[in-house]
């Protein structure tokens, strides 16, 4: 995919870059609001990860005036405050997703790996599935094999992530970190029971576990 | 009593104990008046009557009576009856005495008017010559002290209704006075956060209250200036700290992913990345004291059900508790709309949470129960275990205080409580510590409903 990565700071745009590359996407960069809006102009992008505060303009004025001209391409924005806000604000703006710095940066792949999907083709109606396994993002709903499945709030959210990115290995630390963006008391034995009571509430007896344990890595979901 | 705490109840109070002693000075003040006034007019009297009798005396049935002989009663007409007269010759003989004198005798010296007691009672006493006689006169004075008394009763019967109109008076005069005044409240409360470029209106009259509402402005003013630095601060401190824990972690993050990477450099790996996920959380809660600080938590909130969040963070407390033989009892009713800013609220309910599930000890027992009381929901997460010390009490919410007894072996850093009361008091509501009726820890948090 083509990106343009709009980022400041030139150690964090260069670790961005060298790993958008190694998922062999196609990267530019920009330093600044106006460098930005110029180089949208000019060439026409997937996506744009674009940074708040930046020299020049800000980010959310960088947004407005790329929307303004109707320009293609899907927005993620960075910033480093995680007040809602920010959120608010930039999604008004038109941005597609948003992240609080700091990120993991397999999570930042993946998003921008969802944005790209989602550009392609629209997921129908905010529903992932995998196999006869369904959820609804919006109601939580999740039925397996039609049949409807009462999760909690957290084992819905667990679940959610393996679903975001089946085939993927998600380690412990991965999955606490997503789920509880702030570091608290839940360690990675937290985790592991919601895992052990999705195990028990979506398989099957004499059947493999749908959330499979990679010994000494962590816990995936593969593809049906 | 609301009505004597408020300015105008207090102005309408000292209008009428002010109007009551005004009334009590002129009441003594015309009573003085009054009874000098009467003595005068009877003096007149007196003196007329006096001088009546000795005309009649002179030309009595057009015949003068001798000024030496001692007068008959049909000399002396009936008007005297209910005085006392007696009368002397030119040669200081008595020529004539009341008879209801009982031969007691008054008179003054030389001519003029005294009280003087005759017979156990009062009486106005009058001398003078009048030649040939010598008149002394006395009358009554017990109608002056009753027309007096009688004005004094007046006055009294009407004091009350006089009170009660002087009061209601000053109360709507007070309430008249005070009225910019509760002008400038309601604008003034209606500056928040959300608002403070705002300004009171200042009135045109160039009284005390424009000279108040200028004050007021000119405090706002600072306000607003030291709000958006504090803000300013917050959000380029953020930008400043975030920046490089952000380069920390992908650069952490992209070193873990080298396939030449050995175990042990992994392991590390991790560790570093826990350690900048820890950092990032402290960053933020220091941010959000500065917040609180400036007094700028809380904004950006919408209508939310808390039911939901409270779900969440009940989900991760039993998981928290599994295997611990810990009982937990909850009871949350189905919709808690409030209006909040769901991260910062959530950052609060959760320092409660994890407390109680931190806290109590195997085999144990967690609450959590939440009622609607007056527009507010009072939420009370409580739990079994060792009390928190009386002395600690009154420290458990300020900063860095993670009590004494608690020890250093659990994690966290002390500003979880402080941070929580802060953005909870920043919703409207407040977080209190009290001992349950088991004898238990409770966390009690009282929220504004969402109408």
């Amino acid at each position: 995919m083509k990106i343009l990565l709009v980022e400041d700071n030139v150690q964090l745009a260069a670790q961005l870059e060298r790993s958008l590359k190694r998922e062999d996407h196609d990267v530019k960069l920009a330093e600044d609001g106006p460098a930005a809006v110029d180089a949208v102009s000019r060439h026409s992008f997937d996506i744009i990860v674009l940074d708040v505060n930046l020299p020049g303009f800000d980010g959310f004025e960088v947004l407005r005036r790329i929307r303004a001209i109707g320009l293609p391409g899907r927005v993620l924005m960075l910033t480093a405050r995680s007040e809602i806000g920010d959120r608010v604000a930039g999604l008004r703006a038109g941005a597609d997703d948003y992240m609080t710095k700091p990120f993991a940066l397999e999570e930042f792949l993946a998003r921008v790996q969802a944005l790209g999907r989602r550009g392609a083709s629209e997921s129908p109606s905010g529903t992932l599935a995998n196999g006869d396994l369904i959820i609804e993002l919006t109601s939580r709903r999740v039925t397996r094999g039609g049949e409807r499945v009462e999760l909690s709030p957290r084992e819905f959210d667990v679940l959610r992530i393996f679903l975001q990115e089946t085939g993927r290995t998600f380690t412990r630390d991965e999955i606490c970190e997503r789920i509880w963006e702030r570091e608290h008391e839940y360690d990675t034995r937290t985790v592991e029971i919601f895992i052990m009571r999705l195990r028990k509430k979506l398989d099957r007896p004499n059947e493999e576990s749908l959330i499979a344990t990679v010994r000494g890595v962590g816990y995936v979901m593969r593809p049906r | 009593m609301k009505a004597f705490s408020s300015l105008s109840g207090k102005l309408g109070l000292y209008a009428t104990i002010i109007s009551l002693l005004a009334l009590s000075a002129g009441v003594f003040s015309l009573i003085s008046v009054v009874h000098f006034n009467q003595l005068a007019l009877l003096d007149r009297d007196l003196v007329d009557d006096a001088r009546d009798l000795v005309a009649d005396l002179k030309n009595y049935r057009g015949a003068p009576i001798d000024p030496r002989r001692p007068l008959r009663e049909d000399f002396i007409p009936t008007t005297f009856d209910e005085r006392y007269l007696i009368v002397e010759g030119p040669e200081g003989q008595i020529l004539y005495q009341s008879p209801s004198l009982k031969g007691a005798t008054f008179g003054l010296g030389q001519d003029g008017s005294a009280t003087q007691e005759i017979g156990g009672r009062k009486w106005r006493v009058m001398s003078q010559q009048i030649a040939p006689y010598r008149v002394h006169l006395a009358g009554g004075i017990e109608f002056i002290e009753r027309f007096e008394k009688s004005i004094i009763g007046d006055i009294l019967y009407v004091t009350p209704f006089l009170a009660v109109f002087v009061f209601i008076g000053g109360l709507w005069l007070g309430r008249r006075a005070v009225a910019p005044v509760a002008l400038i409240t309601r604008a003034a409360e209606k500056i928040s956060a959300h608002n403070l470029n705002e300004r009171l209106p200042i009135p045109a009259t160039q009284d005390e209250i424009a000279e108040l509402s200028a004050v007021i402005n000119r405090t706002f003013e600072r306000l607003e200036t030291s709000y958006n630095t504090a803000s300013r601060f917050s959000a380029d401190a953020s930008h400043q700290l975030k920046t490089p824990l952000t380069i920390l972690r992908a650069g952490l993050d992209h070193l873990a992913t080298s396939p030449t990477l050995g175990a042990e450099d992994l392991e590390e790996i991790i560790t570093l990345r826990k350690q900048v996920r820890r950092l990032t959380t402290l960053v933020e809660d220091l941010l959000l004291l500065a917040q609180a600080d400036a007094g700028a938590l809380g904004r950006e909130r919408e209508e939310c059900n808390l039911r939901i969040l409270l779900d969440g963070l009940l989900d991760d407390m039993e998981a928290l508790v599994d295997g611990r033989g810990i009982a937990l009892k909850v009871d949350l009713p189905e919709h808690l709309p409030v209006l909040a800013n769901v991260g910062q609220l959530g950052t609060a309910l959760q320092s409660l949470t994890e407390n109680a599930a931190k806290y109590t000890p195997d085999g144990g027992s967690i609450r959590v129960t939440c009622v609607e009381v007056k527009r507010h929901l009072r939420l009370s997460i409580t739990n079994s275990g060792p009390l928190v010390s009386e002395s600690d009490r009154s420290a458990i919410f300020e900063r860095f205080n993670r009590g004494e007894q608690m020890g250093e072996k659990l994690p966290g850093h002390g500003l979880g409580l402080n941070i929580a009361r802060g953005l909870i008091q920043a919703h409207g509501g407040t977080l209190d510590f009290q001992v349950s009726k088991e004898g238990w820890n409770e966390f009690l948090v009282s929220l504004p409903l969402a109408v």
